[in-house]
């Protein structure tokens, strides 16, 4: 094995060298497009419609803009708007549910005072009673 | 062997056209970069996002760390932008997701408060149907109590009414049996003086009947008393002393005024004419008087009321020299006292 390595190495170089240059001919980012539109659709079923409209419209409008530079043929810019419709519709996604479980902790201490409260009064009301019986 | 000795000629190679390719010179700085990693290092700093969004901080690192790289390697300063923000995106996300996750801690939290107030509240929901009912029934037990109470003294007064009402009743009957008996003894008086005045009327009556009958008899009320004269002619037949027949009327009423008066006194005096001897004629006028005496008796009329006297001729009422003057001289004389004292002989 030990004989073996310095013919390899080059080897290694020479692909590490193709990679990094990405001037082979580029393909479309099928992948990047299909990751995108599924995190837009997990942004929605989180309820980003309603608590992160900002974010999801932008996402979207990302995406669209991918789709149409890949219609262009322009496979780089494709690439980059889907990396980045998705990233923005995780962004919605998390805002939403952020927001979501802020409205809901709103209401959770809202109906958990309104228990407090009817605990307090039906203690109260029994005290009441009885004292009312004695 | 030979490849062995040739080795370094080819890692200079390789090593010289990687340098070119890498554009191996000092980047412009980039704004956006810049930002990022200011950005990223902040949040690294902060203990929440490291607990909390941990992968979300190494995604967001790693992006930088490519955008870094490129930019090291000279990329397009569009491209290292797009890296950059791609990290800021991702810094962000590390930021939402710590602030969902502590939000839905929270909410979990909340959730189980809720859980356990709701179960607070049934149990004190609960507890005050238990109380309530309570009361309920301690009320019911103390109006059962009172109604008790009303019943026993509505039967005591019941029972003292009906107590009084018999009372009463009893006073009223013997009231009623007290006026009944006063009614009965008045009745009975008024009966007893309604007889009492009947029978005083009937004896007023009687009397009167009587003193009709002394009237039909020419009684005269003289000062020894009523005196009747009975002519002989009608008591007697001649030379006889036994009373006739036909003098029984004038004698029965005699007899029946003398019963009535039964403390009157009589006297009865026989008379005669002045024909034959006087000592024939005392005799014969004393048994006259002596037989109207026993014809009186022989009605009832206690002898011992009767005195009788015969005085013969004497006290003549009309001259014996005529048959009219002698027959009115011949009589019996009936004196009755007016009271209970004996009838005067005549002087």
């Amino acid at each position: 094995m030990k004989t073996r390595l310095p013919i390899l190495l080059p080897i290694l170089l020479l692909g590490a060298l193709v990679l990094s240059a990405c001037a082979t001919r580029p393909t479309a980012p099928a992948e990047e497009l299909g990751a995108a539109r599924s995190a837009v659709a997990s942004a929605e079923d989180a309820g980003a419609r309603e608590f992160a409209p900002d974010a999801l419209h932008d996402a979207r409008s990302m995406l669209q803009q991918a789709e149409s530079a890949r219609a262009a043929e322009d496979y780089p810019r494709a690439r980059r708007l889907a990396i980045e419709a998705e990233v923005e519709a995780r962004y919605a996604a998390f805002k939403a549910r952020s927001a979501r479980a802020t409205a809901m902790i709103a209401e959770l201490q809202q109906s958990n005072a309104a228990l407090e409260a009817e605990i307090e009064a039906a203690k109260a009301s029994a005290r009441q009673a009885e004292g009312d019986a004695r | 062997m030979k490849p062995l000795n040739s080795s370094p000629l080819w890692i200079s190679v390789c090593l010289g056209l990687l340098l070119v390719a890498g554009c191996a010179t000092t980047p412009p700085p980039n704004p956006a970069l810049e930002q990022a990693r200011q950005k990223i290092a902040a949040l690294s700093d902060s203990p929440e996002i490291n607990r909390l969004a941990a992968g979300e901080l190494q995604d967001a690192r790693n992006h930088l760390k490519e955008a870094e790289q490129i930019w090291q390697d000279g990329a397009e300063a569009a491209e290292v932008s797009h890296r950059a923000r791609m990290a800021m995106r991702q810094a962000d996300i590390a930021v939402e997701a710590a602030q969902a996750r502590q939000a839905d801690q929270q909410v979990e939290r909340l959730s189980n408060q809720r859980e356990r107030l709701r179960l607070e509240a049934r149990t004190a929901r609960a507890e005050l149907a238990a109380s309530r009912e309570r009361l309920i029934a301690e009320r019911e037990r103390a109006e059962r109590a009172q109604a008790e109470a009303r019943r026993l003294a509505e039967t005591t007064e019941r029972v003292r009414a009906q107590q009084a009402q018999r009372e009463s009743e009893l006073q009223r009957q013997q009231a009623e049996m007290a006026r009944q008996e006063a009614d009965e003894m008045r009745l009975l008086a008024e009966q007893r003086a309604a007889e009492l005045e009947r029978q005083t009327e009937q004896m007023r009556e009687e009397a009167q009947r009587l003193q009709q009958q002394l009237a039909d008899l020419e009684a005269q009320a003289t000062e020894r008393g009523l005196v009747l004269t009975l002519g002989s002619d009608v008591l007697f037949d001649f030379d006889q002393a036994d009373v006739k027949p036909g003098a029984e009327r004038t004698i029965t009423q005699i007899a029946a005024f003398l019963n009535e008066y039964e403390e009157r006194q009589v006297l009865i005096e026989g008379f005669t004419d002045s024909t034959g001897s006087r000592d024939y004629n005392l005799a014969l006028s004393e048994r006259r008087a002596e037989s109207v005496r026993n014809a009186l008796v022989e009605r009832d009329v206690d002898p011992a009321r009767i005195q009788i006297t015969g005085y013969g001729p004497d006290h003549p009422v009309a001259s014996n020299d005529t048959d009219a003057g002698r027959q009115l001289n011949r009589r019996v004389e009936v004196i009755i006292s007016d009271d209970n004292e004996e009838v005067p002989e005549r002087d």
